[in-house]
């Protein structure tokens, strides 16, 4: 079993193996990511998709921390201008698998938000929701 | 890997586990029953899978989005399903399982390309385990040839690595940088290599105990179908073992320290199920999503009021994951921690809407073994060694 736990450690994310990294560590900020409709009110993701918004965040999260990385810089430090590069990318990809006929019929464009909680100073509290991209359908 | 010891022999010290007692009805309801499991966790629907931005795993090499363009339809499955019968009844084993775990790798490796999830990683991993346990030749020669393809596959990744090693210092500098690199890369995949032939080594000498290797590989003996189950107990003992060491190494072992920040992942992971499915509309006065209980507000809330008390409750969650090996150690101890991990799983999914449902079957079938519970507490060890 130790040589098993050492090697999934080593391997880390690489279909079929996994070193779980889920929730391995946390800071005082954590974010979602949904896709809503023209006047912002989400839409059933799962249903619409196919996919639901922790792997809409994941695929958001890997594309900005490529746009940051080639300038070496932590994908926290991103400029709102380069969260929108990344959110286009994902917008995009998630139309290419949209299930048109699950959206209500007067939907005309889809936009990708992120929503961030925070912890400060013992209260919990979220922010306006963050338009990076927008997409008519 | 232990080896598989007959009941004669002196029974082993408990940090030296080996495969339980289990009966071959017991084994063929766990066959039966992760039949079912293997088969349903793959996302057979792969239509909206059309691109793999993250390869991970065989993606890195192959462009697996054909699967989404062709979807494999009925008649795949069926094959996959005539395979399993043969899996389930212990009749040539390792070529039932060979269908259905290529399609568990190919469209778990193009999903997770477009995202990285984890529902199936440790139900495929149980099955490749049981595979190698039913296929990895019997004679020297084969197993010989077996290490040695192994380490070339390994040695082959390791140079197409290196390759993709990007430096951006010049003259000297820059070649120890590459070197440095490198060295990093060689040592990883050594360990690897190094662990991948103690581990078959061991798998080796057990399997070439058996009287007729032949028949063994056609129709494995109780022996083998038992070391086939020790090993998917092995997958999920280490699985949440790592699981608890990267908490500790990925946050500089402050992970309890800062539990009282998993307030607000408590409010994302709620939020983020509340996207998938937007049953009721939002509820302003509310900061946790309206289709969560009310009680969850007060959950949240008392993590980051009473951050001593929040660090016991998910610090025992921790603890669960880093002494998982005890699993291993015999039947009742399989039983009783089975138990705890899938209350370990349920609670989660109560309080972050985070559902592990292939976890909990896997725990469920071999660990907590129904058939097989009466027994597990009734005997002291269980184990055949």
């Amino acid at each position: 079993m130790t040589a098993l736990v050492v090697a999934l450690f080593i391997i880390k994310e690489q279909f079929p193996f996994s070193n779980f990294p889920m929730y391995s560590n946390f800071d005082t900020e954590a974010d979602v990511v949904y896709i809503a409709d023209q006047t912002g009110q989400p839409v059933p993701m799962d249903m619409v998709f196919r996919s639901g918004s922790s792997t809409a965040k994941k695929a958001y999260k890997k594309e900005l921390g490529k746009i940051t990385a080639k300038d070496k810089r932590d994908s926290s430090d991103a400029t709102a201008l380069e969260r929108a590069a990344a959110g286009k990318i994902v917008l995009g990809d998630w139309m290419a698998s949209i299930k048109t006929k699950a959206l209500a019929p007067e939907t005309k464009a889809l936009r990708l938000y992120r929503r961030t909680f925070e912890l400060a100073h013992g209260k919990l509290s979220d922010q306006t929701p963050e338009l990076l991209a927008e997409q008519s359908l | 890997m232990s080896d598989i010891s007959s009941p004669t022999e002196p029974r082993k010290p408990w940090w030296q586990p080996g495969p339980f007692d289990y009966s071959s009805v017991e084994l063929f309801i766990m066959r039966a029953a992760f039949t079912v499991l293997l088969f349903a966790s793959i996302k057979w629907e792969t239509a909206p899978f059309k691109t793999q931005r993250d390869p991970t795993g065989l993606a890195h090499f192959f462009d697996l989005t054909w699967l989404a363009e062709h979807p494999p339809g009925v008649a795949w499955q069926m094959l996959t399903l005539c395979g399993l019968i043969f899996y389930v009844v212990g009749y040539l084993p390792a070529l039932g399982l060979a269908p259905v775990l290529s399609f568990a790798v190919l469209i778990g490796t193009l999903v997770t390309s477009k995202a990285m999830h984890h529902s199936w990683q440790l139900v495929t991993l149980i099955g490749l385990a049981q595979l190698i346990i039913y296929a990895w030749p019997r004679s020297e020669r084969g197993h010989r040839m077996g290490l040695w393809a192994l380490l070339a596959v390994l040695a082959a990744l390791a140079l197409l690595e290196s390759k993709g090693i990007v430096v951006t210092k010049e003259g000297v500098k820059g070649l120890f940088s590459w070197l440095g690199h490198f060295i990093q890369i060689v040592a990883r995949y050594g360990i690897l290599g190094w662990l991948a032939c103690a581990g078959l080594g061991r798998l080796h000498r057990s399997l070439s105990c058996g009287p007729d290797l032949a028949q063994t590989v056609r129709r494995p003996s109780l022996a083998v179908h038992r070391l086939a189950i020790h090993a998917s107990t092995v997958v999920i003992a280490a699985s949440y073992v790592v699981c608890g060491v990267v908490k500790l190494v990925n946050s500089d072992f402050k992970w309890i320290a800062k539990v009282p920040m998993l307030s607000v992942q408590l409010l994302k992971s709620n939020w983020s199920h509340y996207y998938d499915s937007v049953p009721q509309a939002i509820m302003p006065s509310r900061l946790m999503p309206p289709d969560s209980p009310e009680w969850l507000d007060q959950v949240v809330q008392a993590i980051v009021d009473y951050p001593n008390l929040a660090r016991l409750v998910f610090g025992s969650g921790l603890l669960i994951e880093l002494t998982a090996f005890i699993i291993l150690i015999n039947r009742r101890w399989a039983f009783w921690g089975g138990l705890l991990i899938v209350a370990f799983h349920l609670s989660i999914s109560q309080v972050m809407q985070l559902d592990f449902n292939y976890h909990i079957a896997a725990v469920i079938i071999f660990l907590v073994n129904v058939p097989g519970m009466l027994l597990a507490l009734k005997t002291r060890s269980g184990r055949t060694g």
